[in-house]
């Protein structure tokens, strides 16, 4: 991979190239057999080995992410209720969002094995920090829809009633190292790539 | 004990300050400029330090200040898949020379006029269930400040970092009293003069996005207005495209060239 120096500044409807040269990435639109910029900030070319070279345009600062499906999102569960947990979404991968999304963990959604079963209040507890992934935008009444049910996903932070943080014990149980107290949870078995990114 | 909110307030005794002031020696009509010829602009993005995006515009005596803030969240109404942008264009009561009039009826038409050039240019389908609030305030108006207002909102918008088509310029023109000249950028006594025409334009793709006409207009006089309109605009662009780069580099640090 090659990068081009020195990076050149460009704003929304410039023309940067023709589409046989490159292309388009991310921050460009194609028109009329051309590749032009929709942002404003910095030119940047992108050429795998022998590969066409992709242009897109950069910002330092990725602040206009949105989650969207399939994206893995850190959220904190604000309520519960029996039909489904309410959840404020903060990260979208690792990146912090500026303003909180509302989502919402359905019952069904929680985990994979004996859907039927499940019970919201034995998952999740207002205050938990959950990773899950994004299913749908939702429709008109609802928000985003998240699942948990994979064994990666799931509560990675939990405080016991007596106020420390919990450990986990199992995927379905975590315990307070103060009062050694069991609480039910639907855990998630953090990846190590996870774990650099959370520390 | 809070007070009655409903009541006015004020001392029993009260004159317009107007009484008072100096009168200022503000030059009217077209002072050593032609027909086609728009006034001097000053133009700075990225100012507000609070706001996603900001810009500010100054043309002669007009002065528009604007915010933007978003994407945050939306609830998305009838299964809308596409962003929606929020405008709110609004006059300062101190704005105009004389007394405040709030005139709801001309603001609300020309919120519309700038919600409806700045949707044209946006790349909505890139913000699902989001909303982009545009906040526009006209510090002071001596003529011609919705066209400023808009060319300053997607300043904004574009130092914000909104995905964009293109910019928008905005351009305002007049006609006076029967068999007049069309003039350019007119100022507040020319605007009220005779009949107005507000057009907005995205440069790069040469598409008018917005067109808003008071007064009486006809076929010939109105297509060389438009012509007018747009060549305005197209020498407002270099303005903006050159305070947004300055913006830009002040704002983003340069990325550093990597290999690998």
């Amino acid at each position: 991979m090659v990068l081009m120096a020195p990076a050149r500044c460009c704003v929304p409807g410039e023309r940067l190239c023709s589409l046989e040269d490159c292309a388009p990435g991310y921050g460009t639109y194609c028109k009329h057999g051309y590749v032009f910029s929709s942002l404003s900030g910095y030119v940047v070319k992108r050429s795998d080995n022998g590969m066409m070279p992709v242009i897109s345009v950069v910002r330092d600062t990725d602040s206009h992410l949105l989650p969207d499906v399939g994206a893995t999102v850190t959220c904190k569960v604000m309520s519960i209720n029996p039909r489904f947990a309410k959840v404020q979404i903060m990260y979208v991968g690792a990146t912090v969002l500026k303003n909180t999304f509302r989502g919402t963990i359905r019952k069904e959604d929680i985990r994979a094995t004996e859907k039927d079963k499940v019970e919201v209040y034995k998952s999740f507890r207002p205050g938990d920090v959950v990773v899950a992934k994004v299913i749908s935008l939702g429709d008109a009444q609802s928000n985003y829809l998240l699942t948990t049910a994979e064994n990666e996903l799931g509560v990675v932070v939990a405080h016991s009633e007596a106020g420390a943080t919990m450990v986990p014990i199992s995927w379905c149980e975590m315990q307070c190292p103060k009062t050694h107290i069991k609480e039910p949870r639907k855990v998630a078995r953090v990846q190590p790539e996870f774990l650099n990114v959370t520390t | 004990m809070p007070g009655d909110s409903r009541r006015v307030r004020g001392p029993e005794e009260s004159q317009s300050p107007l009484l008072y002031a100096v009168p200022a020696q503000l030059p009217v009509g077209r002072t050593g400029r032609g027909a086609g010829e728009p006034r001097a602009v000053f133009v700075r993005a990225g100012l507000l330090s609070h706001a996603a995006g900001s810009a500010y515009i100054e043309a002669g005596g007009t002065k528009v200040l604007c915010a933007v803030s978003g994407p945050r969240e939306w609830g998305g109404a009838g299964g809308e898949r596409r962003g929606r942008l929020l405008c709110d264009l609004r006059w300062a009561p101190f704005s105009r020379a004389g007394a405040w009039s709030s005139s709801a009826a001309s603001s609300r038409q020309a919120g519309l006029l700038l919600q409806e050039s700045l949707e044209a240019s946006l790349r909505l389908e890139r913000y699902p269930r989001a909303e982009l609030a545009v906040w526009a305030l006209v510090l002071e108006d001596r003529g011609s400040a919705l066209p400023a207002a808009v060319s300053c909102a997607s300043l904004a918008l574009a130092d914000a970092g909104v995905e964009m088509y293109d910019l928008v310029v905005g351009a305002g023109l007049s006609r006076g009293a029967e068999g007049e000249e069309l003039r350019l950028d007119p100022d507040d006594s020319e605007e009220e003069a005779g009949a107005t025409m507000y057009l907005s334009l995205l440069p790069a793709l040469n598409q008018v996005s917005g067109l808003l006409c008071s007064g009486e207009w006809e076929g010939d006089t109105s297509v060389a207005a438009v012509r007018m309109c747009m060549e305005g605009c197209q020498r407002l662009y270099p303005v903006l495209q050159q305070s947004l780069v300055k913006a830009t580099k002040r704002k983003i640090p340069a990325p550093q060239p990597q290999s690998g």
